[in-house]
């Protein structure tokens, strides 16, 4: 890795990263990406309501509201070159009185227009015959139709492979921790936590929550970023909703809403909630029952619904306001492309292509690359049979396991395997088959046996030491 | 190939309505279980003495002539209708294949519920597991904490306490009846918990690396999903005092039914009793 000198380098590998990663791929560049834990998608990407948004609420004008322009041509060739699991369920936003009918009409309407975005009134008597569990409140609401339902993790995942097979690499579980200026100004030289370096003539600055900390290596104090957590509930009930269910926002909350999950069952949140540490991601009594109490005014049963699990992700809240994508000015050869709050999974298509013409302004050439891939093949093992069942909950079977084992990304943890297969993802958390797919990864990369299985993030050690086989 | 019974499940349950077919003279009887070996989800902690009565069940059961498909799952159930036979597909290591039987007791019993079934708050690192997780983990060779809490809440934790005491002095015991857990702390790895005493509110926190705790079960009717066997909202298979399920020759006995519960206690009893009704 260290022997020759990359083009560009991208910091971070959550969705933003990948699709850089991807959408530069096509080009004859060479490429690296560092991503800091063990795998892709382990920071914001992994937990967020998994909506591709059309962009019809961006405040106009923004580069959020451009990148978002720009992706929703995108994604219907991305959902079929990439097979990204992908329902365009639609979102309806819900008023259940005038005033919410008011803000719609006032607010919503004309904002959407400006962003180019089709949107139509509906009345109460269609939103309930298609969404029979909304509350008998609503008095009627503003349809979406573009809005849309993905797997967040497949999407960064499969940005990321098809990169690596156009020939980038990718270095996982090693953060940089140092940049600095070589050759003149030049060249970059990244430092990462391991000792090792890495000269680059572009670096582009994709680290989310933490891309402040990556600007400031290069003295780089324009922008900070702060964390607001969101916490949901995930439901496996049979919820009669098709779509999207959102609430008409109020001056100070955007609200939390019902959404259908592409693997099946409902979301229900997240909150805004504010806080010091980056790095919390638990959820809370008070964060579930404001979630309850949220989309209880949307779906009156929501009370009810039993849980199969609950989670919380962090969003990265720029000082500015806005996406930050533009060289650094006090380094040049950085991009940013940072601040990227709500929308990041929707907008990454478009923040990767407004990225790739920054760095071609600021000198980089962008050849084509004639050979690239565009389409992500099926299979990457030659396992014939499809042998048994190690996930019970979800009837994931052993050739599964290791066909995600074989892939360009290869897992190298058990959420890893998780998020490539949807084993673990049912009803006993995989408290029945995570040892299963344990032996499972020993067998298929002999050299990790004796290593200690990982969770997901950086130390997250299942069991805490080898001990003797028992008799 | 065709069977006069088939019993998915080789645990608690089936293997004593196979000794009770057995008994009674039935020798077209096919047994399918997922795990490598015969005893169903609970064997691991069968070396305690809460599950003596298994033990010898295990034993008897060692001479049964009885054919056993190991780490064989059904996947898919289609009951016959107007007494034709019963159609089960069957993945295992050989791949998929299907079995036709006059009759299927359904045995498959449940899994432990865990924290995330009850909405326990606080962080999701390694470390948080239930008993099945932590004796898995024993029996790979791993360690599974250095400093461990257990929730104690039946014979499954009592016993997963006794066999964890033989491998490590650092286990700290929570009865559930007297501690309710509230929260979970740790960002990759455990570092404590909370617990709050039903009594007297006092809020107890304790440092570990480890938190075992399971309450509740999941029924394995996951195959289920579709098939007109009906069950209850919590997937357990609804039968009668005999094992009866809602559609003829289809029985069902354990914790993979609304009359099991969810230490596995009166799954023998349910099941000697669904075989009489058998043959
Ligand atoms: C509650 C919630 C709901 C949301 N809902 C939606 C939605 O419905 N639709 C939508 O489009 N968006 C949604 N979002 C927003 C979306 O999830 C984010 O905008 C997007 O995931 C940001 O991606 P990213 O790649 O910038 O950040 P991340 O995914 O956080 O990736 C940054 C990566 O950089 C790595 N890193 C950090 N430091 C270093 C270092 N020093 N060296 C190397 N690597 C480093 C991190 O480990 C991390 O993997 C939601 C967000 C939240 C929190």
């Amino acid at each position: 890795m260290q022997n020759h000198k990359y083009d560009v380098v991208v910091i971070g590998g959550g969705v933003v990263g990948t699709a850089i990663l991807r959408a530069l791929s096509f080009y004859q560049l060479k490429l690296l990406l560092i991503e800091k834990q063990p795998d892709v998608c382990e920071g914001t990407s992994k937990a967020n309501s998994g909506i591709v948004h059309t962009g019809f609420d961006a405040k106009p004008g923004t580069v959020e509201a451009e990148c978002l322009r720009r992706s929703r041509s995108l994604w219907p060739i991305l959902v079929e070159n990439l097979r990204i699991p992908f329902i365009p369920c639609g979102a309806v936003m819900v008023a259940t009185n005038e005033e919410e009918k008011q803000i719609i009409e006032t607010t919503y309407v004309p904002n959407a227009k400006a962003n180019d975005v089709d949107v139509h009134w509906m009345s109460a008597e269609e939103i309930l015959e298609m969404n029979p569990a909304v509350t008998a409140e609503v008095t009627g609401g503003l349809a979406v139709p573009g809005e849309a339902i993905c797997d967040p993790f497949w999407a960064t995942r499969a940005f990321g492979e098809i990169a690596v097979l156009n020939g980038a690499e990718v270095v996982l579980g090693q953060g940089v921790s140092h940049i600095e200026t070589v050759s003149n100004g030049e060249d970059l030289r990244l430092t990462l936590e391991n000792g090792e370096t890495v000269t680059t003539r572009y670096a582009v600055n994709a680290a989310g929550l933490w891309s402040d900390e990556i600007a400031r290596m290069v003295g780089d104090e324009s922008f900070s970023i702060s964390p607001r957590k969101g916490q949901f509930i995930l439901t496996e009930e049979a919820i009669s909703i098709s779509s999207i269910i959102l609430p008409v926002p109020t001056k100070t909350s955007k609200g939390v809403l019902v959404s259908p999950v592409v693997f099946g069952g409902f979301l229900l949140g997240p909150t805004a909630e504010d806080q010091e540490d980056k790095w919390d991601r638990s959820t809370s009594q008070a964060g579930m029952e404001s979630v309850l109490a949220g989309c209880e005014k949307l779906v009156p049963d929501s009370r009810q619904f039993s849980t199969i699990r609950q989670f919380a992700g962090v969003r990265a809240v720029c000082s500015e306001g806005d996406f930050v994508i533009r060289p650094s000015a006090v380094q040049p050869r950085m991009i940013h492309a940072a601040g990227i709050r709500s929308t990041g999974l929707s907008a990454s298509p478009g923040i990767a292509e407004l990225v790739a013409a920054t760095l071609q302004k600021a000198g980089l050439e962008l050849q084509a690359n004639e050979q690239a891939q565009h389409a992500l093949p099926d299979l990457f093992s030659e396992e014939q049979e499809t042998g048994e069942i190690i996930c019970l909950c979800r009837s994931i079977t052993r050739s599964e396991i290791v066909n995600s084992l074989k892939r360009p990304l290869t897992p190298q943890t058990i959420d890893g395997v998780k998020r490539r297969t949807g084993a673990t993802l049912g009803e006993c958390q995989g408290n029945c088959c995570i040892p299963k797919i344990i032996d499972v990864m020993a067998e298929t990369y002999p050299e990790h046996t004796g290593k200690q299985p990982l969770k997901g993030v950086r130390n997250s050690y299942l069991a805490v030491a080898q001990g003797e086989k028992q008799a | 190939m065709m069977y006069e019974l088939v019993i998915i499940g080789a645990g608690i349950s089936g293997l004593t309505a196979a000794l009770s077919a057995w008994e009674r003279g039935v020798s077209s009887v096919l047994m399918i279980d997922y795990q490598k070996r015969r005893g169903g989800f609970t064997l691991p902690y069968w070396s305690s003495d809460e599950f003596a009565p298994e033990r010898e069940l295990l034993e008897k059961a060692a001479s049964l002539p009885y054919e056993i498909h190991e780490q064989s799952t059904v996947v898919g159930f289609f009951p016959g209708a107007n007494g034709q036979l019963h159609q089960l597909y069957v993945q295992s290591p050989m791949g998929t294949y299907s079995i036709e039987a006059k009759k299927v007791l359904i045995a498959s019993g449940s899994l432990e519920k865990p924290r995330e079934a009850h909405k326990i708050p606080g962080t999701r690192p390694a470390g948080v597991m239930t008993p099945m997780m932590a004796m898995q983990l024993i029996e790979r060779g791993y360690q599974p904490g250095r400093k461990i809490v257990l929730i104690e809440n039946g014979r499954i934790s009592r016993s997963t306490a006794v066999l964890l005491e033989k491998e490590t002095s650092n286990l700290v015991k929570y009865a559930e009846s007297d501690w309710e857990l509230t929260s979970i702390k740790g960002l990759s790895r455990v570092e404590g918990v909370q617990l709050r005493n039903r009594m007297t509110d006092e809020i107890n926190e304790v440092a570990c690396d480890t938190l075992i705790f399971a309450k509740g079960r999941v029924p394995c009717t996951f195959f289920l999903k579709g098939a007109p066997i009906e069950r209850d909202q919590h997937d357990a298979i609804i039968v009668d005092a005999t094992g009866k399920t809602n559609l003829p020759d289809i029985y069902a006995a354990g914790s993979c039914t609304c009359l099991g519960d969810d230490d596995h206690t009166n799954s023998m009893e349910l099941a000697k009793e669904t075989a009489k009704q058998l043959f």
